[in-house]
């Protein structure tokens, strides 16, 4: 019992510690690797936030990019209309980041219900919804967005790096805790049969209601960074293609584990990188491969390989 | 005058809904037999326009001449996915199978992007209108409407008064029963799958006369199927048409006494509410 | 010592579509007995555990636990107030250690104490009564059937049950492994002090361990006595005509 204990330790550790160190890299670095780092940061912390519901609940969410776009708007807004009393714009990143969270409680509160293929069905709509209206609104831009350059002080990039790598150190921490949380053996035990989850006594519609809108929020303070850094928040932010990219690093680090995310973003990224220089255009096309041929094949992702090979090896640990 | 653009929305909304229905016949189809949502059937129509684009600026081809060669496409495209990719996932976990059709999707969606550039598309041929007082109906939404309202009889028929058909139906209402009866329910997953899919692809041919082509154009389709199947009740094609016409109508009126724009979204929110209001559909059991 | 039965059955009704699965089901349980419920296959049984833990809302009459109406309450809501259920086929958590499975059980039984230690000496108790504490590192999966249906027993005491429902935990198993699972039954009993309701199709095992006995047919209480009395009534032989009676 104490090996395990220290196996969920470590991966935390191990995990802060990488990002620690790419979070010393980034912030030392001449421009152009901040920003590399940059997009690999926040699709960490984009993956961390959907496994914390999607990976431990096993509810496959194809509309968690919508809680990025809100986020970034909230942000565009409020420094929209606050220019003339303005507020430090970490407040409106986790403004937005709140909001976010609000929205995924209402939205969760009814599409909860639904099991599922039906479930994830109803996210794809509701984030079709959700974008059609945004494209439609006046105040909001329509589909040109909303732009805020000169409404906020300019921020140099490693400013915004900062910032992200706070956050992705919240969500490390976040899901260590809930793992290791009743909310994570509820959660567990609701991907692994949801009746008996509930007859074992979990709430198990509260549960699911919680983690999604967790993930939400960070996924919100992710967006409201990156209007930071555009000075500018548009529908772009709530394009499908974003989903792909968060979906197939879980799988592929594996789902509903504390180094699944890293490995499978950082992964996911580098490679993702290489093709885009390589191929550009084929490497989305290389990626629904990928996520076929991972979904069919190494289902648990690499984390479910690793220990897998390690039961075979007789080790009586697991990674978690 | 109120009454013409009344009338005018209605005309609009029944024709598109008609065709919208055909497009998700496909789908009830194999969601009915397998359990399987097509993410990618969106994907095909935009396919399916694509056929009927290219063979008319290629080859100058009439659009009609180009429907069977759609069909044609798109029975070996679903006998190919379904021998290739499907028949290893048709009894696996339900949200595997989902992945796995969003990974089709998203390979489809951007060969199309490589291939044909993300340039919108037309196909610039015109039927010719009726026009009753003050009303114009179409003939680029009344040929496909029709030629939908066709197909679907025709596979009315194959479905009641054929052996093969009663097979599918008999799969869809309890596969279990139907292998206990002797029917070979492997074949009828590839054969459906077949047709579901060629079923699409031609929704997509009938399609392109309508709307603009785009590559990436495929989500709003396949969410128009999902909210059309389950509100008509999966693997009834009679109540595909009826929901097809609802959705019809409410993007219709959307677009006429709202805004053009927020056409979709009521769409959407139309199929959340239905998940959770009435899952079996307008015809189905209550569970 | 409470003389209130602990769980009351009054007059349950539980329909699926034109299909009447339970017809006016009633039946009282004092605290500490060991209630054994048989009856052809279709006749109820495992309709009416449903409906006691809530997984099925009764479609007329209630149930009373503890004095308190819990008719149509969630499932988790019913669990935490003291009831426990395992399944005819073994469902554990598959993905979770055996001690992950019970520890979600303590985690979130009958009280709330949230202090992990308090859990964690659940957790070693529950293992320890039912001889899984060897295994508390092994996956559930890799159990054997008879192992499994030990975890889900561990689960269901993790949860401080005071009622629990087992749910043909004989099936499948061997007759060495019968004899020792009816001894830890029995002991588990009279250690934590449970009321139990079993479900068998094994009469040997429903015989030795019941002290009253409740026969359900076609959805209706059949019979209701001793364990020698329901042997020896005609009305019960009848209903179990053709049936396979493993002795």
């Amino acid at each position: 019992m104490s090996t395990k204990n220290l196996l969920g330790k470590s991966s935390l550790i191990i995990s802060l510690a990488f990002a620690a160190v790419v979070g010393i890299i980034g912030f030392t670095s001449e421009a152009a690797t901040t920003a590399y780092l940059y997009a690999m940061i926040e699709l960490l912390v984009l993956a961390y936030s959907l496994n914390i519901f999607t990976g431990f609940s096993g509810y496959i969410n194809f509309g968690h990019v919508i809680y990025y776009g809100l986020g970034a708007y909230v942000v565009a807004v409020l420094a929209f209309n606050l220019v003339a009393t303005p507020l430090p714009t970490f407040i409106y990143v986790i403004a937005g980041g709140v909001f976010a969270s609000l929205v995924a409680i209402a939205i969760g509160f009814p599409v909860l219900k639904l099991r599922g293929d039906y479930f994830a069905i109803a996210t794809l709509g509701v984030n079709e919804a959700v974008k059609v209206i945004i494209i439609n609104t006046k105040q909001l831009g329509e589909s040109r967005g909303i732009a805020i350059l000169g409404y906020i002080p300019t921020y140099d990039i490693r400013g915004l790096y900062a910032m992200v790598m706070v956050t992705l150190f919240a969500v490390i921490l976040f899901t260590y805790f809930v793992y290791k949380s009743r909310l994570g053996y509820g959660l567990r035990a609701i991907k692994d049969d949801e009746d008996v989850a509930e007859a074992m006594g979990v709430d198990t519609r509260k549960y699911k209601i919680i983690s999604y809108s967790l993930g939400a929020f960070f996924a919100g303070v992710c967006g409201g960074i990156i209007t930071l850094l555009y000075a500018y928040a548009f529908p772009d932010y709530f394009v499908i293609g974003r989903t792909i990219d968060m979906l197939v690093a879980l799988v592929l680090g594996g789902f509903g584990t504390i180094l699944g995310p890293l490995i499978g973003s950082v992964l996911y990224y580098i490679v993702k990188d290489y093709l885009l220089i390589r191929f550009p255009f084929y490497h989305q096309i290389i990626f629904g491969v990928a996520l076929i041929v991972l979904v069919i094949f190494l289902p648990s992702g690499i984390v479910g390989l690793i220990n897998r090979l390690l039961m075979k090896k007789g080790k009586r640990f697991r990674l978690e | 005058m109120f009454l013409d653009l009344l009338a005018q929305t209605v005309v609009t909304g029944v024709l598109v809904g008609l065709i919208l229905a055909l497009a998700s016949v496909g789908m009830t189809i194999i969601f009915g037999i397998m359990k399987i949502f097509n993410i990618a059937s969106g994907d095909l129509v935009v396919l399916g326009c694509y056929v009927i684009f290219w063979l008319n600026a290629i080859f100058a081809l009439d659009p009609i001449i180009g429907f069977p060669v759609a069909i044609l496409i798109g029975v070996v495209l679903g006998a190919g996915l379904y021998y290739f990719l499907i028949r290893h996932i048709v009894r696996t976990v339900g949200l595997r199978s989902l992945m796995v059709l969003f990974g089709v999707s998203s390979i489809l969606s951007n060969s199309m992007l490589v291939a044909w550039e993300p340039l919108t598309r037309t196909v610039p041929v015109f039927y010719p209108n009726l026009v009753f007082a003050d009303v114009t109906i179409p003939g680029n939404k009344l040929l496909p409407a029709i030629v939908s309202v066709i197909t679907t009889i025709v596979l009315l028929v194959v479905l009641n008064y054929t052996y093969f058909g009663r097979s599918i139906r008999a799969t869809v209402s309890n596969w279990r029963a139907a292998s206990l009866v002797g029917i070979n329910v492997n074949k009828i997953y590839a054969a459906g799958f077949t047709i579901g899919i060629a079923l699409t692809v031609f929704a997509g041919a009938l399609i392109s006369l309508v709307y603009p082509i785009e590559p990436y154009g495929g989500l709003p389709y396949s969410l128009y199927a999902f909210t059309i199947v389950i509100l008509g009740t999966v693997g009834d094609p009679i109540g595909c048409l009826v929901a097809g016409l609802i959705i019809g109508l409410a993007t219709s009126f959307t677009g006429s006494y709202w805004t053009q724009g927020m056409a979709p979204a009521v769409s959407y929110i139309i199929l959340v509410l239905t998940f959770l209001i009435r899952p079996e559909g307008l015809f189905g059991k209550r569970r | 010592m409470n003389q209130e039965p602990i769980l009351k059955v009054d007059n349950v009704v539980k329909r699926f579509g034109g299909l009447y699965a339970l017809r006016k089901v009633s039946l009282e349980l004092e605290r500490g007995i060991i209630l054994g419920l048989i009856g052809p296959n279709g006749s109820g049984k495992t309709t009416l555990f449903n409906v006691i833990t809530g997984a099925y809302a009764p479609d007329g009459g209630a149930i009373y636990f503890e004095g308190e109406d819990i008719s149509g309450l969630k499932p988790h809501r019913i669990a935490r107030k003291g009831i426990g259920r395992t399944y005819q086929v073994a469902r554990p958590f598959k993905s979770m250690t055996v001690e992950d499975n019970v520890h979600v059980g303590a985690a979130f039984g009958c009280t709330e104490d949230e202090r992990s230690g308090e859990t964690r000496e659940v957790c070693y108790n529950a293992l320890k009564m039912t001889n899984l504490e060897s295994k508390a590192d092994d996956l559930a999966d890799s159990l054997t059937l008879g192992e499994k249906r030990r975890l889900e027993i561990a689960r269901a005491i993790a949860l401080r049950s005071k009622l629990l429902l087992l749910d043909e935990t004989m099936a499948g198993l061997t007759p060495t492994e019968m004899d020792m699972t009816l001894d830890m039954i029995k002991r588990i009993k009279s250690e934590v002090g449970l009321t139990i309701i079993v479900v068998e199709h094994v009469m040997r095992a429903i015989m030795t361990l019941s002290e009253r006995i409740v026969v359900l047919s076609e959805g209706e209480k059949l019979a209701e006595g001793s364990p020698k009395e329901i042997a020896q009534n005609p009305l019960v032989l009848e209903a179990y005509l053709g049936e396979e009676v493993t002795e």
